[in-house]
């Protein structure tokens, strides 16, 4: 094989992957925006700031600058008994949430995360996953490790204010988004 | 090679271009930012084009050498060959890369111990087990073809080690399209790669069992009869019916197998040691090998089984109206049939090479063809030192040799010794024909 072959080797492999890449691009744009979520300090997800806000700073918040606190809250709660709590800020004893609370499934690239929480007086006591990518053998292992790690995690900040799991930045991710919706649904 | 098999190979190169690309882009198309946004997700996407390229090639070469009768001839069944010898180191080293990088990977990613992890991976995870007996398979048929390692084994040895990459290559499949994350949830990235695997098993089934079996039941070719030509050399006559329909020419090659218990199994590369006639092909063969030892206890009647003929080792290579045939030991069977097939205008010197005057085989043919016309045949029994096969030596013999077409057949030694020797008389690669006689088939 002479030089002259190599080049038509190389110009054959170079016009065989550039048909599949314009026909089928690789998913770097959808990828960045779902990854860097987590693990990049929630510049991209709308929803991150509102649990932090409710928990601490509320207090001093509503003497300044009441109205952004309560839409922020607003938001992020939909429609449950929530909103009347986070109003009534000087009696913080009333009304904590109990119950068990199913976040929404997040699609990840691996499959779908669903993450199921029960709440005692306010304090996450339990945290499962009702669904976590097991398609192929390689996430199920990831998932079985991981998982683990982001209950304790969960338990121990008793909000969406995980680190996440290296390794498994997928499931992470979508424990995480699904961990705050579920949170919302307990008005936490 | 001729224009047109010289074009036929650029467009060959080009589709195994393409393959290449469509095969990078399956992990290309389906891979996401994670995978590249630091050190080891990097690593294991390396790992996996690596694995793809090196599957994709391993599958190209067994499909160079499935003697497809189109491209045998469009390309040229040396050519294919060579392109098989050239890919085949390739794609071991991509693969080997791709079991290493995957290690590394996945121990990282999991914050394992490599070697826990490659436990894990090798017993865990689903047909990881038979990958890892592949790649061991893989790995000793690349190994064995050296030609280092490959000088050191019989070619029974050798052949039956490269056997088993077909096992390996399949046995490599599943792990493939269970856990390569290019193929699970992408249906058409796997179809593609199940129609590769697909397309490959055909073609060897068609082209390398059913095409070959049909042709021999059909010529009908069985031993007739085992002559003994000097100390462990044998000739084997094999009559047949409609034998110069094969267009079979002297200095070619077949590949044969007996069918008879404990040779049925193996196939040999012998070269014609006469011209073929329409009812008779002769090879003489000396007991290089584990198997080739057994051919003097053939009886006649045995089945024989061909593939071929191959080699452009032929008469009609020639360009000048001189040639020099040089032989080394039994390396002079394919020259004797050769002799038969030049032009009678055509001037003809022979030297033979043998360490000792038994080992002068086939002498008596050569002489009476020598007389029949005109050639001069000059036999050089003793060692290496007293004869030296260099230019100088070479011409106090054939004093045309510089404006001679060289023809040599015989241990690679000598073979590399008659090559420098043309080289340095300035004569044209186009005029060097040879043939290493242990480097025969794939």
């Amino acid at each position: 094989m002479g030089a002259k072959r190599v080049m038509l080797i190389a110009g054959g492999t170079i016009g065989g992957l550039g048909a599949v890449l314009s026909i089928t691009p690789p998913q770097f744009g959808s990828a960045t925006s779902n990854g860097g979520g987590l693990l990049g300090g929630g510049s991209t997800t709308t929803t991150t700031p509102a649990p932090t806000t409710t928990t601490t700073p509320t207090p001093t918040a509503t003497t300044t600058a009441p109205t952004p606190a309560a839409t922020a809250t607003k938001k992020a709660t939909a429609s449950t008994p929530a909103p009347a709590a986070t109003t009534a800020t000087p009696t913080p004893a009333k009304a904590k949430p109990s119950g068990t609370f199913s976040g929404n499934t997040s699609q990840t690239r691996f499959g779908p995360v669903q993450v199921q929480i029960t709440v005692v007086d306010g304090k996450i006591t339990a945290a499962k996953a009702l669904q976590y990518p097991n398609n192929d053998f390689r996430s199920q292992q990831i998932s079985q490790q991981a998982i683990p790690y982001l209950v304790q995690e969960t338990l121990a900040a008793n909000s969406a204010n995980i680190q996440g799991v290296g390794g498994a930045s997928y499931t992470s991710q979508g424990w995480y988004d699904s961990l705050v919706s579920a949170l919302a649904k307990a008005g936490m | 090679m001729s224009i047109g098999k010289r074009y036929n190979a650029d467009w060959a190169s080009i589709v195994l271009g393409l393959g290449l690309g469509l095969t990078a882009a399956l992990y290309l198309e389906s891979t996401h930012a994670s995978d590249w946004n630091s050190v080891y997700p990097i690593v294991t996407s390396i790992s996996r084009i690596c694995a793809l390229l090196g599957s994709y090639l391993a599958l190209v070469g067994l499909v160079l050498v499935s003697r497809i009768s189109f491209i045998e001839r469009s390309i040229g069944h040396d050519r294919l060959v060579i392109w098989h010898r050239k890919l085949g180191p390739y794609s071991l080293y991509l693969i080997t890369f791709h079991v290493f990088l995957v290690s590394i990977g996945y121990a990282a990613n999991d914050h394992a111990k490599i070697g826990v992890e490659i436990w894990r991976i090798v017993v865990k995870y689903p047909w990881m087990l038979p990958a890892s007996v592949a790649f061991i398979f893989f790995a000793a048929a690349g190994i064995t073809s050296y030609k280092k390692a490959r000088a050191k084994m019989s070619y029974e040895t050798w052949w039956t080690i490269h056997l088993y990459t077909y096992l390996a290559i399949a046995l490599s499949f599943m792990h493939q399209v269970l856990t390569g994350p290019m193929f699970i949830g992408h249906p058409l990235n796997k179809a593609y790669w199940t129609g590769l695997y697909l397309a490959a098993a055909a073609v060897i089934i068609l082209w390398r069992i059913a095409i070959p079996m049909v042709r021999s039941l059909r010529h009908n070719l069985r031993v007739e009869q085992v002559v003994v030509e000097g100390p462990g050399v044998v000739s084997i006559i094999m009559k047949g019916r409609g034998l110069d329909r094969l267009g079979a020419q002297g200095g070619q090659f077949f590949s044969w197998r007996f069918i008879a218990p404990g040779q049925w199994w193996i196939s040999h590369p012998y070269s014609l040691s006469a011209a073929p006639t329409k009812h008779h092909m002769r090879v003489t063969v000396k007991a290089l090998g584990d198997a080739s030892t057994d051919v003097i206890n053939l009886k006649p009647g045995t089945r024989v089984f061909f593939e071929g003929p191959y080699g452009t080792f032929v008469a009609s290579k020639a360009t000048r109206g001189h040639v020099t045939l040089i032989g080394g030991g039994v390396g002079i069977t394919p020259l004797r049939a050769l002799m038969e097939e030049f032009d009678p205008t055509m001037e003809i010197d022979v030297l033979f090479r043998a360490s000792v005057e038994e080992d002068l085989v086939l002498r008596r043919e050569l002489d009476s063809l020598a007389d029949a016309r005109g050639a001069r045949v000059h036999y050089l029994v003793g060692s290496r030192k007293i004869h030296p096969m260099n230019a100088k030596y070479i011409m106090k013999f054939v004093p045309a040799f510089r404006d001679s077409d060289v023809y040599v057949c015989g241990p690679t030694p000598l073979v590399e010794a008659v090559r420098e020797a043309a080289q340095s008389c300035g004569i044209p690669k186009n005029r060097f024909h040879d043939e290493a006689f242990e480097f025969h088939a794939v």
